[in-house]
């Protein structure tokens, strides 16, 4: 048995496999990239031979081209041998392919989770445990004050707002990869079967959903007459004033949850809707995978290893740099 | 609560009192009245709510979670570890009906989702701005629809101050003052105290009505010293309205404000 810190360290590119030769989310180019999901602080362009799900490699070349990267695809839990690892992938619900990353190697198991949830939702692969002996976890909602609330209910909060003001356009403020389409989901499970109006920066993602399977419904370009209607847009643009006869800005984000930053986000209804695990889904999940010991990539660690140590399981800190807290 | 907890969170960023005033109408009729500030609530002492934080709270993840959000009572509501309780949420007229007794609040809090605790402890320490107290919501302050009335030149010749009224009966009543307004605005004030410029008052010109500006403010007071009896602070403009040619009410604006 060797201990996992022997043979998994964190890199100024990412977190290494050595006995594998394999980095896994490197922020720099590197010869081999195992990728968890297609966002863009995971997925970076360049890399010499990428392995990831099937769905990851098609977002990653709709957003970076397709280069002159080698994609390899793996399904769900199909082993391949790398160097002297056995890697594999479970899903991680976070968005549309993404993935955790089960490494064997001298008969310790590691799973580097990427960015995941535990709430249910219907545009990506639910999350699955896999009990081992280092879990590497993100922490981006580390804080016990981020408990997210139930989606449905927040989705209600902006179709209660259509019926009060029928005549104001809804301008919902949603990143492309992910959270854009699992707001569509949401809003088509909720009866909302009016056509929603998407910004030109979103489409080609919803179009791979499409691809995939995920039923979209019907998305149109933001034109012809907008009252009453839904439009997303990248954050960014939701709060510009465009067009739209006295709109309601609303932001999707699990940062809404603080009223400090649902303030300074300037949105009407911040709705606190988020693709990461917040803080009972982290512990949750810590718990299923029964590692005594976990690795925190980033985030707030620091109150996450305070209650890990109180639980009894050896946190440590990674501390990587160049992934971003999108929420 | 939940429903109370639901409508403070939207009207919280609602832009203008007449949007505040569709989203109030919404309300129960004890929402309504506590917002419009017809029904007083006795606050809880900020100690009670530190001894509770203690009580039930890491004091490490407590202080952690507070750096990160900067308030307390927001801190409190969120971390609250709630234990397994069979009694329902407290509803509003409950809590307005037993006064913020101490003795119920930990057991309201076990009950309560977070949302609805924050709002019971934004409730119980007094933090709700209503649209009906004397100060306008946190946050983004409000707006206001409103008229132009004069335009005064200030002392250097550069600087000059605008006021802006709202309808009362059937004139209008000064309500804001304005002195920094961008390039494009200015250009279009001037052009209608040009072409519109009445009666001069020393250095205040009256100008005819027509202009309608929405005014975005930081605070409202209650203030006897002016005929509209509040004062706007951090008054400046959002946006000119050509296309309104009404201001907002005096009476309608009132309501909203308590």
């Amino acid at each position: 048995m060797t201990h996992p810190a022997s043979w998994l360290h964190p890199r100024p590119e990412g977190l290494f496999c050595a006995p594998g030769g394999f980095f896994i989310d490197p922020v720099r180019v590197v010869d081999r990239a195992v990728i968890t999901h297609a966002h863009s602080d995971h997925a970076r362009g360049g890399h010499k031979a990428v392995l990831a799900r099937a769905e990851t490699a098609a977002l990653m070349q709709a957003r970076l081209g397709r280069g002159r990267t080698a994609y390899q695809t793996l399904g769900w839990g199909e082993v391949l041998r790398l160097g002297e690892v056995k890697i594999w992938l479970q899903p991680a619900g976070h968005v549309l392919g993404s993935a955790q990353v089960a490494m064997e190697y001298r008969g310790q198991l590691v799973v580097v989770s990427g960015d995941y949830k535990r709430q249910p939702d219907r545009s990506c692969e639910a999350f699955v445990p896999v009990p081992c002996d280092v879990f590497v976890t993100e922490a981006t909602f580390g804080l016990p004050v981020f408990r997210m609330p139930d989606p449905v209910a927040e989705i209600a909060r902006l179709t209660d707002s259509l019926a009060l003001f029928p005549e104001r356009t809804h301008v919902v403020g949603c990143y492309s990869l992910g959270k854009t389409q699992r707001l569509i989901t949401l809003l088509r499970d909720a009866g909302w079967d009016r056509p929603i109006h998407v910004h030109p920066a979103l489409m080609p993602m919803c179009k791979i959903y499409a691809d995939f399977g995920i039923r979209l419904g019907d998305l149109r370009p933001i034109e012809g007459d907008l009252a009453g209607a839904i439009v997303l847009a990248p954050p960014n643009c939701a709060n510009d004033r465009w067009a739209f006869a006295d709109p309601v800005a609303c932001l999707a984000s699990g940062w809404m949850l603080s009223a400090r930053r649902a303030k300074q986000s300037g949105a009407e209804i911040p709705m606190a809707i988020s693709d990461h695990a917040d803080w009972d889904g982290l512990l949750r999940t810590i718990g299923e995978t029964g590692a005594p010991e976990v690795w925190v990539t980033h985030g707030s660690e620091d109150a996450l290893i305070h209650e890990l140590t109180r639980r009894g399981i050896t946190g440590r800190a990674l501390r990587l740099v160049g992934y971003g807290a999108e929420g | 609560m939940k429903d109370f907890a639901a409508l403070l969170d939207r009207l919280r960023f609602c832009p203008t009192p007449a949007h505040r005033a569709r989203v109030l109408a919404t309300g129960s009729p004890e929402a309504q009245a506590l917002l419009r500030g017809e029904v007083k609530l006795r606050s809880i002492k900020l100690a009670v709510l530190r001894a509770l934080a203690e009580a039930r709270c890491d004091p490490a993840l407590f202080a952690l979670s507070q750096e990160f959000l900067g308030d307390f009572t927001e801190t409190l509501a969120l971390i609250w570890p709630a234990r397994a309780t069979n009694a329902a949420p407290p509803s509003l007229a409950e809590v307005i009906e037993a006064q913020h007794a101490e003795s119920l609040l930990e057991g309201w809090l076990d009950a309560a989702e977070p949302a609805s605790r924050h709002a019971l402890l934004r409730l119980a320490t007094g933090k709700i701005r209503p649209i009906a107290s004397v100060k306008a919501p946190e946050g983004q302050g409000g707006q206001v629809t409103a008229m132009l009335l004069t335009a005064q030149s200030g002392r250097v010749g550069l600087e000059r101050l605008y006021s802006f009224g709202v309808h009362d009966g059937a004139g209008l009543v000064p309500i804001a003052r304005v002195t920094e307004v961008s390039a494009p605005d200015r250009a279009t004030l001037e052009a209608w105290v040009r072409d519109h410029g009445g009666a001069k008052f020393g250095p205040v010109r009256e100008v005819a009505s027509g202009l309608v500006a929405d005014i975005a403010f930081d605070a409202v007071a209650h203030s006897t010293r002016h005929k509209a009896g509040l004062a706007l602070h951090g008054a400046r403009i959002a946006e000119l309205r050509p296309d309104l040619d009404r201001a907002d009410d005096l009476a309608t604006f009132r309501t909203l404000l308590g």
